[in-house]
């Protein structure tokens, strides 16, 4: 493992190696060995002068000079680093030397032997112990050796051994201290080790650590990628889906301006005379046309519930909801119904509790839900009664067309509702219709926030009931309809409170949303989805406000509404400007006259109708 | 005496309504769709204005408030014409400033009278 050596390199300068011991050692004894030479100095001065006074023999001169040179080649060496063992040699044994020969030359054993004493001690700090035994021996043998010169060899023995025993206790002293000292390295060594040993650890964790870091950016890597993908791959669904709606709009515009021609020609063949210089249509003709007019209804039928179903199930049909007098709609329902019986012996009627709160319901597709049931109900019932019974549960309208036909097979009332599937096709031919009537009703009811069920006996007869939200609000009342043309009483309500707002947003939920608000108030809303359609709406319509969202999909909010202001026709209309809070200065600054904090709310579109007519005027 | 401004985007009926109205000798411009009818609207007063209320483009309830906001008052009668013959529909095309209403399917003798009528108010 490199480890062990990228943690050197980790720990670097502060490493201590048992080479960095020793090399502090050698500094050490040279340290002490350079102090001890400087104080010889000093000593072999006092010596020289004391010499001098004293007027001793030349041999003692002869000692000082002895001295003098051993100091000096042992100043000399201590400046080589690798002489330093020479140096510490040389001033030992020199010591020993001169001391000897004194020794030797005068017969003073106490003084001497007490001098003797020095290097013995001198030696524990600047050698080893078993090299501190030798130069003990050789200044005890020293002393002996000067000794006997003078004395028989038993007396000089006795007075070498009491230097000997001082000695000896000498070497013990230094011996013991470094064994301390040793100790005590030996302790810091190993306290290093561990404290490697603990940043190894750390280290490692580290990089552990730093690995789980690069795992996790590469995870996010690549969920970022998907997100970005899913975001691709969504625009792809949402621009084929589109695609598809505007196919399918057109389409409804082809498939029905031909249709609206047959249905409508051959009805004013057959009805309007007028229209061809006032001549009848001869009796011969009229059936064959009359003919011809009913297929092309029923064809008309078939494409408007087709589209209705594709509309629904795309999500694009919208529901444009109002309080709605129950009571009035099944009533006029049931006169169109009428129409539908054809002679047959059935009773049409409506039971209804009296105070019938209105439901928050889009009427048209009521009348659509109603129609179908009722015309179902009359075609499938020879003879006894079809009711529509409107009864209240909770916070809902239950509305129940009720017969006494023929019933419904429990295997076919599974599939009754199921999209693409229908009745047996005998069923169809039978009866007529498009078939898809049940599923767009089923569809319609649970778009307003309720559900269509069946409850059917074979031989009594079937109950297709509804349900319907109740609201608070008070709706329109309606009022029977007198052959549809009218003309209008003066109108005396205030045409300029009623505002026309164009309302550019991209999120069709959004829209619908602030649709419904506005709508609510009494406004007239026209909204797009596109940039580019709101700027030909504006300046083809100049409505008297404008709702406009920064957030466009493609195109860029900001530049439809800096093309707003800069168009003269439409430069004068307020622009309330859809934005997050940060952008407020912007919309300001480029001419809106209020904004919207994101997410929208309806009071807040209220509110920010309210200023911005307020700013206006 | 301008001409009346019809809007309506089905071709068969605009067919039936341009037909009966020439015939009673009046000059009826067509457009399919609300925007360049609206344009038309500008560029030349019409005299009476038919509005259908089931526009592809634009909401014909919001074209005719536009147009009554425009004129006021002294201008044009403003009829809509709606396939919804309910009375929201109705009640909803006099909130919005028009001054007649027809649905459809509707007789054409009729329509000719109500144009009469709306044109010539003091006129028995």
């Amino acid at each position: 493992m490199d480890d062990a050596s990228s943690i050197r390199l980790h720990i670097g300068a502060t490493d201590i190696t048992p080479e960095d011991v020793a090399a502090y050692v050698r500094e050490q004894r040279a340290e002490h060995l350079q102090t001890m030479v400087l104080t010889g100095w000093l000593v072999l001065i006092y010596g020289l002068v004391s010499l001098l006074l004293l007027k001793l023999p030349f041999l003692y001169f002869i000692a000082v000079v002895m001295g003098a040179l051993v100091l000096g080649s042992t100043q000399v060496m201590l400046r080589n680093d690798h002489m330093l063992d020479g140096a510490v040699w040389t001033f030992l044994l020199g010591q020993i030397g001169v001391l000897g020969l004194l020794l030797w030359a005068d017969g003073d054993a106490t003084a001497i032997g007490f001098l003797m004493l020095i290097p013995m001690a001198l030696t524990g700090l600047l050698l080893k112990t078993d090299e501190h035994v030798i130069v003990a021996g050789l200044a005890v043998g020293a002393l002996f050796l000067g000794r006997l010169h003078h004395v028989h060899w038993l007396d000089a023995l006795g007075d070498v051994i009491l230097p000997a025993v001082v000695g000896s206790v000498l070497v013990l002293i230094s011996y013991l201290m470094s064994r301390r000292n040793l100790t005590l390295v030996e302790w810091s060594l190993f306290a290093q080790d561990k404290s490697e040993y603990r940043a190894e650890l750390f280290y490692r964790q580290q990089e552990e650590l730093r690995q789980t870091l690069r795992e996790l950016k590469i995870a996010n890597l690549k969920l970022e990628r998907l997100n970005a993908e899913l975001v691709e791959a969504r625009q792809v669904a949402e621009n084929a889906s589109q695609a598809k709606s505007v196919f399918l709009s057109n389409m409804s515009h082809e498939l029905r301006t031909p249709l609206s021609a047959i249905v409508g020609y051959t009805s004013s063949m057959l009805s309007v005379p007028m229209m061809y210089d006032n001549q009848e249509l001869p009796t011969v003709f009229r059936e064959d046309v009359e003919l011809v007019m009913q297929s092309g209804q029923y064809l008309s039928d078939l494409i408007n519930d087709m589209l209705d179903l594709s509309k629904i199930e795309a999500g694009k049909l919208e529901l444009y909801c109002a309080p709605v007098q129950l009571d009035e709609v099944i009533n006029s329902v049931l006169a169109t119904a009428r129409g539908l019986l054809k002679g047959k012996p059935l009773q049409l009627r409506a039971d209804l509790p009296e105070d019938l709160p209105p439901v928050w319901a889009d009427s048209t597709r009521v009348r659509q839900i109603l129609l179908n049931l009722i015309s179902n109900a009359v075609k499938f019932t020879e003879t006894g009664s079809v009711t529509v019974a409107v009864s209240v549960e909770g916070q809902m309208a239950r509305v129940a067309v009720i017969d006494t036909g023929i019933g419904i097979p429990p295997d076919a009332q599974a599939t009754i509702f199921d999209r693409y599937e229908q009745a047996a096709h005998d069923t169809q031919r039978q009866y007529g219709g498009t078939g898809l009537g049940l599923d767009i009703s089923k569809q319609l009811a649970i778009m307003h926030g309720g559900d269509l069920t069946l409850h059917s006996e074979v031989g009594k007869g079937s109950t297709f009931a509804f349900t319907l939200p109740l609201t608070t609000e008070t709706a329109i009342s309606a009022e029977p309809d007198p052959g549809g043309i009218a003309i209008f009483a003066p109108n005396s309500d205030d045409l300029e409170a009623i505002l026309t707002v164009l309302v550019i947003e991209d999120d069709s939920a959004t829209r619908a949303m602030i649709r419904r608000a506005l709508e609510e108030d009494g406004h007239a809303v026209i909204d797009t989805h596109s940039g580019a359609e709101g700027l030909a709406l504006a300046a083809g319509l100049v409505p008297d406000l404008i709702v406009l969202d920064v957030f466009l999909g493609d195109e860029d909010g900001w530049e439809v509404l800096a093309a707003l202001k800069a168009d003269a026709a439409t430069a004068t209309v307020p622009v309330v400007v859809c934005t997050v809070a940060e952008d407020r200065h912007r919309a300001l600054r480029l001419g809106a006259a209020c904004f919207l904090p994101k997410p929208v709310t309806p009071a807040a579109v209220r509110a920010g109708i309210h200023n911005a007519v307020r700013a206006h005027t | 005496m301008s001409y009346i401004l019809l809007v309506e985007d089905n071709e068969a009926t605009a067919s039936i309504i341009i037909r009966a109205l020439s015939a009673a000798g009046y000059e009826v411009r067509h457009f399919l769709k609300g925007l360049p009818g609206i344009q038309e609207a500008r560029r030349e007063t019409p005299s009476l204005v038919l509005m259908d209320f089931d526009l592809p483009d634009v909401d014909g309830r919001t074209l005719v408030l536009q147009l009554k906001k425009r004129f006021g008052r002294a201008g044009p009668p403003i009829v809509a014409v709606t396939a919804r013959s309910d009375d929201i529909e109705r009640k909803l095309a006099q909130r919005f400033g028009a001054d007649a209403f027809v649905a459809k399917p509707f007789d054409p003798e009729q329509l000719v009278a109500l144009v009469a009528t709306l044109l010539h108010p003091t006129e028995p």
